[in-house]
């Protein structure tokens, strides 16, 4: 097991050293009455089936039913098929949500804030909901991360690269709503 | 009530592989009998009881006989989700155990019928919720995942049953399903028929390898899976949402791998895999519904075929079986199903085969036998017979039967009965107690004999040595630095020897390293000089063949 966890971390190292998608925290609903522990495997065997990720946690996150996972070269995958892969594992889940750690350059715009990364521009808005949340144990984002967009805001000329966490939205145009954020390190400005 | 009948009718008439509804054809289920607690855990002992406990352990015996219920010794400790399987003398091992949901005990204890007493063993290295137990050839027991603290132990544990200490396969530590379905395969590993499908080998340290993919990843997820005489495992159902899909495994095959067979006709979750004596798969139970156990209805029972890869649809039970019932084929051929949430109650279903004709009866037979051992069955009817099969005892819990599996017996007419020769290899027939089936043309089984195998059983087979690697490449790397890459072929090695030389021709081995790597970088060398290596793979069998050579200059 922590053998595994070294190479998840290498990976995900690698990954931040040649592209500016981290990595992805995956937020399910299940079935089982015992949380997302139970079909776990299932889930995992299904996506780590699927072409669209690199790797996934061996182990979830039972407390906030999540989950890490690499992307495959550090790019988004497609997440309607990736939210098809785990409705058709057998798991009895649905995938909840997707929070995405991405690494850019921030643009402000007519008083909003993008994020320019692998070639594109995402739109950042307020965190309006949190991925990692059991939907019996129901969690609140705290007051700071409710105010992050508006303190990314504030600090947007203190550096260009930001490191952003934060739930991915993707059904009306891509937008990440911004959680956590913090300068992103000269080492792994590359991209 | 009419239409609750019509509506039955009009359903069974709309079931693939419906049969003319005789019991000839559907068999028969018989009355419902309350049970004191949902039977959450079943087994068959060598006395002919069945143990069942709840959801708090609270263990009695049923007496498949005379359907009386008893309270049994009780363990001391919960042992709901905890596993089941049986040593080779018929003492029932139960790993784990129930602290709270995701949260297993530690401790482990087996039952003996005999005493009817519970006995502590060690601890294990942590708690156990959901662990499954695999009876090995040698009569230890092998114990996987299970949840500690709502994380799967991934330590894989031998009991040794000579001397009840824990034996850890360090090597092999892995995640695993809740569960698994595991198996003692043909070639002594054991089989694990998760969604990736992996031998775990537990000689020393325990080591794994990876067989291959189900095609539907949802059967770990209350599926049920069983082995046939032949070493095929089969997955019927599973999944949320249910499938209808069955796969078939050939361990026997040169590159095993999962296909489909016959669909089920109906799909199934939460359902019961019961071997019968002919051989065939009696599939009953479970909910056809999206949902983690959602009660659509009692269903019809269905039988496989394996031969013939077809399935028929059978008489419908009274009762819903889902989440945390059992279902155990008894010693009289008929098939014990009960239990699931809500539903503290039993029926028994007489298969198809007990409505073809008289029964040939078993007149005597051996307590004991031993591997490889030809042995008398006494029957009258022993020119009717046309197969001799044995199956082993049932113990079950949330959808798998982990100890049954089924050997067909090679026999030859004698006076006043058949010279029935058992098996040779406790890696196809594990030591402990099975049921002793004699079976005529007409497909109708005997009631069976307890028979035990396993006073002597013949050591396992030695293992082979491993593959050896190939595609040895040697490529200068930095300064006085030689890098070597091989192709591992072995799926068994415990390591790799590594050798040099500087003529190409003599070699003494400079380095060895673990099992499945595959590169090394020989430093510290003359600059100037070619430098010859070869690559073997190792293990307690022995070494492999060594891998082509290949030279490089260090700079």
């Amino acid at each position: 097991m922590k053998v595994r966890a070294v190479v998840l971390w290498l990976a995900l190292s690698t990954c931040v050293s040649f592209s500016q998608v981290v990595s992805l925290t995956l937020g399910f609903d299940v079935n089982s009455p015992y949380g997302l522990s139970e079909p776990w495997f299932t889930i995992r065997n299904a996506l780590l089936r699927s072409d669209d990720l690199q790797d996934v946690a061996e182990r979830p996150d039972v407390k906030t039913a999540t989950a890490n996972a690499i992307t495959k070269g550090g790019v988004l995958p497609d997440f309607d098929k990736l939210r098809k892969t785990v409705a058709e594992s057998g798991a009895g889940a649905s995938l909840r949500g997707v929070e995405a750690t991405v690494e850019g350059e921030l643009i402000l715009r007519q008083g909003k804030l993008l994020l320019r990364f692998s070639g594109k521009e995402i739109v950042l808005q307020h965190l309006k909901e949190l991925i990692q949340q059991e939907k019996k144990e129901p969690k609140p984002a705290t007051a700071e991360e409710r105010s992050a967009y508006e303190r990314l805001l504030g600090k947007a000329d203190e550096a260009k690269r930001w490191r952003i966490s934060g739930p991915l939205r993707w059904k009306s145009g891509l937008a990440l709503e911004v959680r956590i954020f913090e300068k992103a390190k000269p080492n792994n400005s590359r991209g | 009530m009419k239409r609750i009948g019509m509506s039955i009718l009009l359903w069974m008439a709309g079931t693939a592989g419906m049969v003319e509804a005789q019991p000839t054809n559907v068999g028969q289920w018989g009355a419902t009998q309350p049970f004191p607690y949902v039977s959450v855990h079943a087994c068959l002992l060598p006395n002919n009881k069945l143990i069942f406990w709840d959801y708090s352990g609270n263990a009695r015996l049923w007496d498949p006989v005379t359907t009386a219920i008893t309270t049994a010794a009780q363990p001391g400790r919960n042992t709901f989700c905890a596993g089941n399987s049986s040593f080779g003398d018929g003492r029932l091992f139960v790993p784990g155990g129930h602290i709270q949901n995701n949260v297993g005990l530690p401790s482990a204890s087996y039952y003996d019928p005999v005493t009817d007493t519970w006995t502590s063993v060690p601890n294990m290295n942590a708690g156990r919720w959901y662990p499954s137990s695999t009876t090995l050839a040698n009569g230890d027991i092998l114990v996987t995942s299970g949840d500690d603290n709502m994380a799967v132990n991934d330590l894989p544990q031998v009991l040794q049953a000579g001397n009840n200490t824990w034996r850890d396969l360090t090597a092999a530590r892995l995640g695993l399903p809740l569960f698994p379905r595991a198996f003692l395969a043909p070639n002594g590993k054991v089989f694990f028929a998760t969604s990736t499908s992996r031998y775990l080998d537990t000689a020393g340290a325990g080591a794994w390898s990876t067989v291959g993919n189900t095609i539907f990843s949802g059967h770990d997820n209350y599926g049920s899976a069983c082995m046939d005489q032949s070493g095929k495992v089969y997955w019927f159902g599973g999944g949320d949402p249910p499938t209808a899909t069955s796969e078939r495994i050939d361990l026997n095959a040169a590159t095993p791998q999962w296909g489909a067979v016959a669909s089920m006709p109906q799909a199934r979750r939460q359902n019961n895999a019961t071997i019968l004596p002919d051989g065939r798969f009696l599939v009953t139970g479970g909910s056809s519904s999206g949902g983690f156990n959602t009660e659509d209805g009692p269903k019809a029972a269905m039988l496989y075929d394996p031969t013939a890869n077809t399935w028929a649809t059978l008489a419908i039970e009274s009762d819903y079986r889902g989440y945390h019932s059992i279902a155990v084929l008894l010693a009289d051929g008929r098939v014990l199903s009960c239990g699931g949430d809500n539903h503290a109650n039993g029926q028994v279903f007489s298969p198809p085969y007990l409505f073809n004709g008289a029964r040939p009866t078993i007149s005597s037979a051996p307590a004991t036998v031993n591997y490889g051992d030809t042995f008398f069955v006494g029957t009258a009817d022993a020119t009717g017979i046309t197969k001799v099969t044995w199956t082993r005892l049932g113990s079950l819990t949330h959808a798998q039967n982990w100890d049954q599996r089924i050997n067909v017996l090679s026999f030859a007419q004698a006076a006043g009965g058949l010279n029935v020769t058992a098996p040779s290899s406790a890696n196809s027939t594990p030591p402990g107690y099975y049921l002793l089936w004699i079976l005529n043309g007409a497909g109708v089984p005997s009631q069976a004999s307890f028979v035990r195998i396993g006073g002597s059983a013949p050591p396992p087979p030695p293992p082979s040595p491993p593959v050896a690697p190939s595609n040895l490449t040697a490529k200068t790397s930095g300064k006085r630095g030689v890098g070597l890459s091989w192709t591992d072929n072995s799926s068994n090695e415990t390591g790799f020897k590594i050798d040099r030389g500087t003529d190409g021709v003599t070699f003494s081995q400079i380095a060895a390293v673990a099992a499945n790597v595959t590169s090394y970088k020989n430093n510290g060398l003359t600059s100037g000089v070619t430098y010859y290596y070869r690559v073997r793979a190792t293990s307690g069998a022995g070494d492999s063949a060594y891998s082509n050579v290949a030279s490089a200059d260090a700079r």
